[in-house]
């Protein structure tokens, strides 16, 4: 098992190029390549301090002291490592598109299976941060949490987080707000916390707000990532359909017709704002992908130019 | 277009069926999608589960309502107007009367075109554009119904007997054609009476009942003027022979008419006048020279031919005057009497043997009537033998009776009798006759009756008047007590004064007249002398005849002119009666058309009641002028089509 299933390595040679675009200082545990927002131990001059006593002395400008007699310290900016949570939703609305065998790199046309697809561009994300000595944290939800992969630190645990996310199957209906609201599921530490979601849910938009509100609340700079697979933006059904919920089997009835789908193009695209609207609101971004891209297009294009990535 | 059958639309219930059919299918495909979410919101504000809803955009359903639409549709019968392809059965009557043979718009120069060809060219459009199937029944116009085809369907022998039409210039026998076709189409539903005409109709055609739908096919031409001989007789007056002429015109305006009278053929006269628009004058011709038979000729050329001339013939009388010169015969003037012959009664003074006064001659006048028969009885006075007398003895047919002196005593033996007209009926059975006068025989004589070697009745001609001459004193005799006296006198009068023949006036052509037919006739024939029947080259008729012998009751040739009734009796003697076949006046009116033959394709229109639904759907037709055609076929095909476009729709979908 190597991780050319799920991330192919020409395309993990790229990736390593790559840091995460977070926009704020972070506060690790971990001294890290990410300037924190304390001062620390990194080479990065940050300012001077009166001496006072118990200051390490290795820090003391004996040159200041030599030209005005009085002791200053020279303080700098702390360096610390970026903690990256990774969400992926495996809910069964996920298990979506495209042939699900994971060899087919997917046609354009009926894309990629929206759970590989969000697994893969995890997998990019995460592996980017590995590469950039951040600590990252995956979990898979759906209802709940349903699994969980302990911090992962170094280049070398991309291995592990790719099998992790190989093998997370596709799981029940799926709740953000009630995921999130497990205990332990919102990382204690500040950082980033990039969810990937078809963002089907059941609950209201107030539910998801609170949940998104609490991540926020934690310090976290959410990214939200909405898959969805090409039948979904533009969907080709006709006749009379019982249109079957994958999630709760319920069906409906429905005659499809040109204007029902124009309708439902329209609801699209009005459901896509209102998630942008509540990211908006809480300071989180909000990417919209389909999982007819390729994975280069989709990080290289839609997340390198909102900035979540940078080179 | 037009629906055969209301009761098809119970049929329609079935639309409704296949809607109901439709809004109770419960059959959803399932389909898996991520989630409702959306489908939800788009439902909601759709609301695209109402039942109509889910009808609104299935092609699939539209075309199965097309199907039964157009099945429901076919089931009613509905027919279409189109293009008549004809009747089963179509009845063609043709105007043949003489005003066809008029021509059109020759007041424009150059003779028009004869109204017959024009209808004849009619009826072959019509044959070949609307009568193209049917059965042809085509009738002309004689002094009956002229009945040329009857449900022919050979289109070459119905085209041969239209242009085997020709004009009959005599009564023409309007209403009963029409009611021949009438009768035709009787108990018929798919048959149609056409009428070609020119519009000039006598009678009343509104009065013959339809079943069939009528059409009137009128020949358009423009009307002509027409000249026309409206009466033409010949009198003897005071001051000779005077003919009078009236010529009348029909025609738009005023025009001048020049009337030539020929006498045998010689141009005699001629005479003018202007006539005013439907005007008529009347042409006197003064001192007439003799002539057998006249002829009136107008000059100018008309349209219509067949009354441009008129003849008549020297006035004769009607019944023959009879001179009898007599000292006094009660039974031969009584005989005479019953002959219908006008008989004047000369008595001669005197008894019989006695010699009138010298110079007695010269008070008795010539009678002013040239008698046409002298019958003398007994001795013929001495006054016929001189100067007016004897020029009136000449050119007169003289009958004389007994008068000689010497007599051969015959002893009442059975006479002989010869093959003579005045012997005809006579067989002198039980006839006594005493004795006989001993003559010599004149030049012209032929004994026709003779006793023993003597001759008792001579009979010849002299100078082209036949003579006659009873040998034989009635007084000897008791012939006169015979029954057969009066019939023998009958045969020698008619045979004395008919010789020649008569004339038998002027008839309307192809009417009936009644001819004189002598009992020996064996053959009889018309023959056409002079006038339109001579220039149409009208050949010989033979008389009617049957069994029993050539008819008394003859009819005349159907074209105008001057024409010889020739009998021939078993000799080979001919007698000629000459008879003048004269156009329908009617015909030569060239007045307004007749408006109720416009009505008669209304009025079978209108017989609603009676008729019943042929009558309702030939009104239609006849309104139209186009028939039904079923559409049942057409739509069939569609509603197949409908189903084949239902097929593709199963292959490919479900839904528009």
């Amino acid at each position: 098992m190597t991780s050319a299933h799920l991330l192919p390595s020409d395309w993990t040679a790229r990736l390593e190029r790559l840091t995460l675009g977070s926009g704020r200082r972070v506060a690790g545990t971990l001294q890290g390549k990410r300037r924190s927002s304390r001062l620390g131990s990194s080479l990065e001059f940050a300012d001077y301090r009166s001496y006072a006593p118990g200051d390490d002395i290795r820090r003391f400008d004996w040159g200041v002291y030599s030209r005005t007699g009085k002791p200053f310290v020279r303080q700098f900016m702390d360096e610390q490592e970026l903690m990256l949570s990774l969400y992926v939703d495996c809910s069964a609305s996920m298990d979506f598109g495209g042939a699900p065998s994971p060899d087919e790199k997917g046609g354009r046309k009926s894309g990629e299976n929206k759970l590989l697809f969000a697994k893969r561009l995890a997998a990019s994300i995460g592996y980017i941060a590995l590469c950039s000595y951040e600590r990252v944290g995956v979990c898979c939800y759906s209802d709940g949490i349903d699994a969980r992969l302990p911090v992962l630190r170094g280049k070398g645990s991309a291995v592990r987080l790719f099998r992790f996310l190989q093998d997370m199957p596709p799981g029940r209906e799926g709740s953000l707000s009630a995921a999130l609201g497990q205990p332990g599921a919102i990382p204690r530490l500040k950082g980033m916390t990039w969810i990937f979601s078809d963002f089907w849910l059941a609950e209201g938009e107030a539910d998801v707000g609170n949940a998104l509100s609490r991540l926020a609340g934690a310090g976290q700079e959410v990214v939200l990532v909405q898959v969805l697979s090409p039948e979904e933006i533009r969907p080709e059904l006709s006749g009379d359909l019982r249109l079957v919920d994958s999630e709760l089997n319920t069906g409906k009835e429905v005659a499809i017709t040109g204007r029902v789908l124009e309708r439902y193009r329209e609801e699209l695209h009005r459901y896509q704002n209102e998630l942008r609207k509540i990211a908006s609101e809480r300071g989180i971004s909000f990417v919209a992908l389909s999982s007819g891209m390729t994975l280069q297009e989709a990080v290289f294009g839609t997340l390198a130019g909102s900035g979540l990535i940078r080179a | 277009m037009g629906i055969g059958s209301w009761l098809g639309l119970w049929f329609g219930l079935s639309i409704p069926a296949i809607l109901a059919m439709y809004l109770l299918k419960r059959k959803f495909l399932d389909t898996t999608v991520p989630s409702h979410l959306l489908w939800q919101r788009v439902i909601k504000n759709l609301e695209a589960n109402r039942p109509w809803q889910k009808l609104q955009n299935r092609l699939l359903l539209w075309l199965q309502l097309l199907a039964a639409a157009l099945l429901v549709f076919a089931l009613m019968k509905p027919y279409g107007s189109a293009a008549d392809i004809g009747k089963a059965h179509v009845v063609l009557v043709a105007d043949t009367s003489g005003s066809m043979s008029a021509r059109s718009g020759s007041a424009q120069g150059q003779p028009g075109e004869e109204k017959l060809a024009m209808m004849k060219r009619m009826i072959k459009d019509y044959l070949e554009h609307e009568a193209k199937d049917g059965e042809i029944t085509l009738l002309g116009m004689n002094a009956e119904p002229n009945l040329l085809i009857s449900r022919e369907k050979d289109r070459s022998r119905a085209l041969q007997a239209v242009d085997s039409l020709e004009p009959y210039f005599g009564r023409a026998a309007y209403d009963e054609t029409l009611s021949l076709a009438s009768a035709l189409t009787r108990d018929e539903t798919d048959a149609e009476v056409v009428v070609f005409t020119d519009g000039q109709w006598r009678g009343e055609p509104d009065s013959v009942p339809f079943g069939v739908p009528v059409k009137v096919m009128n020949v358009e031409a423009e009307a002509g003027f027409n000249l026309a001989l409206r009466q033409f007789g010949v009198k003897n007056g005071a001051e000779g022979k005077t003919a009078v002429a009236v010529v009348g015109q029909s025609g738009g305006a005023a025009k001048e008419a020049h009337v030539n009278l020929y006498g045998d053929g010689k141009l005699l006269q001629t005479e003018n006048a202007m006539l005013a628009p439907g005007g008529t004058a009347t042409l006197t011709f003064r001192e007439v020279p003799e002539a057998e038979v006249y002829r009136a000729e107008v000059e100018e050329a008309d349209d219509y031919a067949a009354d441009n001339e008129a003849y008549a013939f020297s006035e004769r009388n009607e019944t023959a005057r009879i001179l009898l010169l007599t000292r006094g015969n009660l039974f031969l003037e009584k005989a005479l009497q019953l002959t219908g012959a006008e008989v004047v009664k000369m008595t001669l003074p005197g008894k019989e043997g006695e010699e009138s006064a010298p110079g007695g001659a010269g008070r008795t006048a010539v009678p002013g009537n040239p008698p046409d028969l002298v019958v003398i009885d007994g001795t013929a006075p001495s006054f016929t033998a001189q100067d007016d007398w004897k020029k009136l003895m000449e050119r007169t047919p003289v009958w004389t009776v007994g008068g000689g002196e010497s007599k051969i005593d015959v002893g009442g033996a059975q006479p002989k009798l010869e093959s003579h007209p005045v012997n005809q009926y006579a067989s002198y059975n039980g006839v006594y006759i005493g004795s006989l006068l001993n003559r010599k025989l004149p030049d012209w004589a032929s004994p026709i009756v003779s006793i023993g070697t003597h001759p008792a009745v001579i009979a010849g001609t002299e100078n082209g008047q036949p003579r006659l001459s009873f040998l034989f004193d009635l007084q000897d005799t008791d012939f006169p007590l015979s029954a057969e006296f009066p019939i023998v006198v009958h045969e020698a009068v008619s045979w004395l004064t008919g010789s020649g023949g008569q004339n038998l006036g002027r008839h309307t052509a192809g009417s009936r007249v009644e001819i004189p037919v002598a009992a020996d006739a064996v053959s009889a024939r018309w023959v056409a002398k002079d006038g339109l029947a001579k220039t149409l080259q009208v050949p010989e008729i033979q008389a009617d005849a049957n069994e029993k012998g050539i008819n008394a009751l003859q009819q005349l040739p159907p074209v105008p002119g001057l024409y010889v009734f020739e009998q021939r009796n078993r000799e080979g003697q001919m007698t000629e009666y000459y008879a003048e076949a004269s156009a329908d006046p009617f015909e030569g009116k060239q007045g307004t058309p007749n408006a109720k033959l416009a009505a008669i394709g209304q009025t079978a229109d209108g017989k609603d009641a009676a008729a019943g639904k042929a009558a309702e759907v030939a009104a239609d037709n006849s309104r139209g002028e186009r028939r039904q055609a079923p559409l049942m076929t057409l739509l069939a095909c569609l509603a197949l089509l409908v189903i084949l476009a239902e097929w593709g729709v199963y292959q490919r979908g479900r839904s528009i």
